[in-house]
């Protein structure tokens, strides 16, 4: 087990490192001259000081060199539209998107297992039926669209919450539905096949046989082998959430990261962008070891195969 | 009499497959919307004609889904726009199938060995990237049209495909067929192609119109943030990206292009969705 | 390990005329259990025998109540202890399971909850029916891990089932299926899908088992070697319907149906007598869906008769305990074709 984390690790780190240097090259080769784009208006001798504080007259290694003895320290280096440090940044926005993806996951979580279930012991009912054809519909429904009929509905219709820009926590309510909806809608997909496949295994039978009680067959073995699919399930969507999380930010102005990436991108503020290209990095590769290692810690065959915990 | 029955035949096994065959008829109505848009346009989709702008849908023959902002017809537009949905849906999941046929190809039947394992080290870098920040760095770099767009989206969605096809071509080559193909002097090419081919239809197959169907998703959602394809051409993206102004005042205006893409992906996922199904034993209750 | 008790106990089982059915179709309705009578008395060890299709395992399922759908128990009674327990509402039902009744089935690997440790599984069998503190739970748990052969039982409560041999595996199942000391206990096929060094040590545990707690065992297996080492009774099955039974040695010695003479003397031979040719009946059994009329083993017997193909034949006494269901019972001796018995 140990070595697998750190087989795991170790490659993370060299993903890591591999979409650094490339990210740190696409966006040097971004035509234009940044301090340009970036000052449009300023004087040649302030252009030339954004030149000289980014390392722009130096040779591409010579900067990431740079970059990367900075990024040890901690230090990711200024935003220049937020004048701040990049970290700064970060700091601010992260957690207000870790909000709506914290409770869009709970939410859909919560749900999924819901209608999973009530889908799934009722495997080809009408209730079934609709369930999974309402799942169906949500998944082809794209994030912005999604969003824009929450806030038709909810803002212009009704007035009852807030659709622009961070008003308190109320603010994050239709993002969060709209970020739930879909992934709802798969991992209700999820939870209901694995219990059906659950109910046809061996073992669950044989409970019945053994005069368990239903509600202990649900919970302690239907459920709990569904627990691997859904976790791999859940790892997957996670990676497009946040995809989504970008759009809809972007919809409602919300100024969490996405939206933050974006207008990084949109003005060239590249050191931001490069900033949260290394927490989106990070952040996937860390979901994904955490994946593997939680099948492995879940499933006691796959622990044997591995060699104890 | 026989032509009678052949037609209850069909019928009873339309009949089997409901979705499958509603995903079918919606997937070819849009293939053709999309394939002959010019001819099937009513208006001229550029043509404002700001007297009779944000016209309401249903209200005039002329326009029956209505007019945006400065009077042109939607219904045109979304035409048009689907056009460009199915060109780069198709198009991108054709170049990230391919490239991810051949790269998985190459990989699984050298594997274990240096090219394998750079290839997979490759994927596994494409594939611990969030898709859409590669896509909006990249379309940063050049500037967004049909051409890069498709590219960008084939290149986030090759690894998938290269992965599948490596993992089915590994078990594949140690089975007996395989052996006794390879006694029988067939040669590795043939092999690859005849024996693996057939095992690869299955676990492929399904994933296309279902990839197809994020993609096109995703070409929206890069037009709807003026990252993709951007107005004077068209795309369902950019028409909903204009309609974001008028939420407010014109709800209809955004809801329509939004349904008419729905619809297009619903039916490519019960396509995919089905085909899996059939593929899949297992999955067949 | 022959006759256990007096032939004269106390009846603790009885099934009269079960059937069940499974609606495979609309207009299709196969019959895998056609009016099965047989008792089994207290203390005995009952063994089924009979080719795999022939409505064994069913039978053994209607009598828990775990027969899945499109499968349902069309008539019959099974009296248990006295009551009608097809009658008795699934919550009492519920209460016999594990309880009063526990059945062992044929594949220990896939029998066991994968994501539980054999402890916590033994404990839930304990406490399955009256919960009780888990210091008693553990004294219970060693002790049925020790009537099983187990003695270091202590050493695998933590581990999980997927850690053990399928033959280990199949004994701990014993002892969790006798760790309430129920009244009865249905084995189907435990010996099939293990080797045969591990076949004879699980016969041997049951056997153990049997004599220390006294306990009823109906045993279901397709294997002669199995129900001639291990059982008082036995009651052939076939095509869905009960074609004989008697105790044990008159069975093997005296056997009348032509089926179950079939069976005795397509059992392998040893060494010693291997000049004699392994015999096996031609034919297969027929489609449970589409029973032809008469007796359902009259298309592969060698000795039927007209009558044996339009009547069913009424399973009648043949001897003292002896029950056949054929139209000519025959006086064969198959002392030269058989070592069982």
């Amino acid at each position: 087990m140990l070595g697998t984390v750190l087989k795991r690790l170790v490659q993370g780190i060299f993903v890591t490192i591999c979409v650094i240097f490339i990210s740190f090259v696409i966006l040097r080769m971004i035509p234009g001259d940044p301090a340009k784009v970036m000052a449009p208006t300023a004087t040649p001798e302030q252009q030339q000081l954004i030149r000289d504080s980014m390392g722009l007259d130096k040779s591409i290694p010579q900067q990431f060199k740079m970059y990367m003895a900075n990024l040890v320290k901690g230090d990711l280096g200024e935003s220049y539209f937020k004048s701040d440090t990049v970290v700064n940044v970060m700091k601010q926005a992260v957690p207000l998107s870790l909000i709506l993806l914290v409770s869009a996951i709970v939410t859909s979580i919560l749900l999924s297992i819901v209608l999973g279930t009530v889908a799934g012991l009722n495997g080809n009912s009408w209730i079934d039926r609709l369930i999974s054809s309402i799942a169906v519909l949500f998944q082809s429904m794209p994030n912005y669209w999604v969003s824009s009929v929450l806030i038709i509905i909810f803002s212009v219709n009704l007035g009852v919450l807030p659709s622009m820009d961070y008003q308190g926590p109320a603010s994050c309510v239709l993002p969060t539905v709209a970020l739930a909806l879909p992934l709802t809608a798969v991992l209700t997909k999820v939870v209901r096949s694995s219990l059906i496949d659950s109910y046809n295994q061996e073992f669950v039978k044989v409970a019945y046989a053994r005069g368990i009680s239903k509600v202990a067959i649900y919970f302690k073995y239907a459920l709990r082998n569904s627990v691997i699919p859904f976790v791999i399930a859940l790892g997957t969507q996670l990676g497009f959430l946040v995809g989504s999380i970008v759009v809809v930010e972007y919809v409602f102005n919300f100024p969490g990261i996405g939206y933050t990436v974006l207008n990084a991108i949109l003005r060239r503020d590249y050191n931001l962008v490069q900033g949260i290209i290394i927490l989106f990095s990070v952040f996937f590769i860390v979901l994904n070891i955490v994946i593997d290692l939680g099948s492995i810690r879940l499933d006691p065959r796959m622990r044997k195969a591995q060699g104890g915990l | 009499m026989k032509k009678k029955n052949k037609f209850k035949s069909v019928l009873q096994w339309i009949g089997k497959n409901r979705l499958f065959t509603i995903g079918i008829v919606i997937v070819v109505t849009y293939l053709i919307v999309g394939i002959f848009a010019p001819v099937i346009a009513p208006q001229d989709p550029a043509k404002a004609n700001p007297s009779i702008r944000l016209l309401k849908p249903f209200k005039d023959s002329e326009h029956i889904l209505g007019t945006d902002a400065i009077g042109r017809d939607i219904l045109s537009r979304l035409i048009y726009g689907v056009r460009t949905s199915v060109i780069i849906g198709f198009c991108s999941v054709l170049l990230a199938a391919l490239t991810g046929l051949i790269v998985g190809i190459i990989s699984g039947l050298t594997s274990p060995g240096p090219i394998d394992s750079i290839l997979m080290r490759i994927t596994d870098v494409q594939m611990g990237f969030p898709f859409i920040v590669l896509a909006m760095i990249a379309l940063t770099l050049f500037s967004p049209n049909e051409v890069s767009v498709t590219i960008v989206l084939s290149l986030a969605l090759w690894p998938a495909y290269a992965r599948t096809v490596r993992s089915n071509v590994i078990p594949q080559k140690s089975t007996d067929y395989i052996a006794a193909a390879k006694l029988m002097g067939a040669s590795r090419w043939r092999i690859s192609v005849k024996y693996i081919g057939k095992n690869l239809v299955p676990a492929m197959l399904p994933l296309i119109p279902l990839d197809i169907a994020g993609m096109i998703i995703n070409e929206s959602l890069l037009s709807y943030m003026s990252l993709g394809i951007n107005p004077p051409k068209i795309s369902i993206g950019n028409i909903m990206s204009d309609a974001r102004t008028y939420i407010a005042s014109d709800s209809w205006y955004i809801m329509i292009p939004g349904i008419v893409l729905i619809i297009m992906v619903l039916g490519l996922n019960f396509v995919g969705d089905n085909l899996q199904v059939h593929f899949d034993p297992k999955l067949r209750k | 390990m022959e006759n256990r008790t007096e032939n004269t106990g106390e009846v603790i089982l009885q099934v009269k005329n079960l059937k069940t059915y499974f609606k495979t179709g609309p207009h299709k309705v196969v019959k895998a259990v056609e009016g099965v009578n047989f008792s089994l008395k207290k203390g005995r060890v009952l063994g089924i025998i009979g080719e795999s299709g022939s409505g064994k395992s069913v039978t053994a399922r209607s009598i828990l109540r775990i027969v899945e759908s499109p499968g349902y128990i069309a008539d019959g009674e099974v009296i248990f202890k006295g009551q009608d327990i097809l009658k008795i509402p699934e919550k009492e039902m519920r209460s016999i399971r594990g309880n009063e009744i526990s059945m062992i089935f044929q594949d220990p690997t896939t029998s066991f909850n994968p994501y539980m440790t054999i402890g916590k599984q033994l404990a839930e069998a304990y406490n399955a029916h009256s919960p009780s503190g888990s210091e008693k739970a553990k004294k219970e748990i060693l002790r049925v891990l020790e009537l099983v052969g187990i003695t270091n039982g202590e050493e695998i409560l933590k581990k999980y089932p997927c850690e053990f041999s399928a033959g280990f595996r199949q004994r701990i199942f014993i002892a969790m299926s006798m760790i309430l000391y129920p009244d009865l206990l249905i084995a189907d096929e435990p010996t099939t899908s293990l080797g045969i060094t591990i076949q004879a040590e699980i016969i041997e545990a049951l056997s153990e088992v049997q004599k220390q707690t006294g306990i009823s065992i109906m045993i279901i297996t397709h294997d002669f070697g199995v129900v001639s080492q291990f059982s008082d009774d036995i009651f052939v099955m076939y095509a869905g319907r009960c074609v004989e039974s008697a105790p044990k040695k008159d069975l093997l010695r005296n056997p009348k149906h032509p089926y179950t003479i079939g069976l005795i003397r397509s059992v392998p031979l040893l060494e010693a007598r291997k000049t004699k040719r392994l015999k096996s009946i031609p034919g297969f059994p027929p489609d449970m869906s589409n029973v032809p009329e008469g007796c359902p083993f009259a298309s592969r017997c060698e000795y039927a008769k007209p009558i044996c193909h339009k009547e069913v034949p009424e399973l009648k006494n043949v001897g003292e305990d002896h029950m056949c269901a054929c139209h000519f019972p025959l006086d064969y001796d198959v002392s030269e074709d058989t070592e069982l018995g």
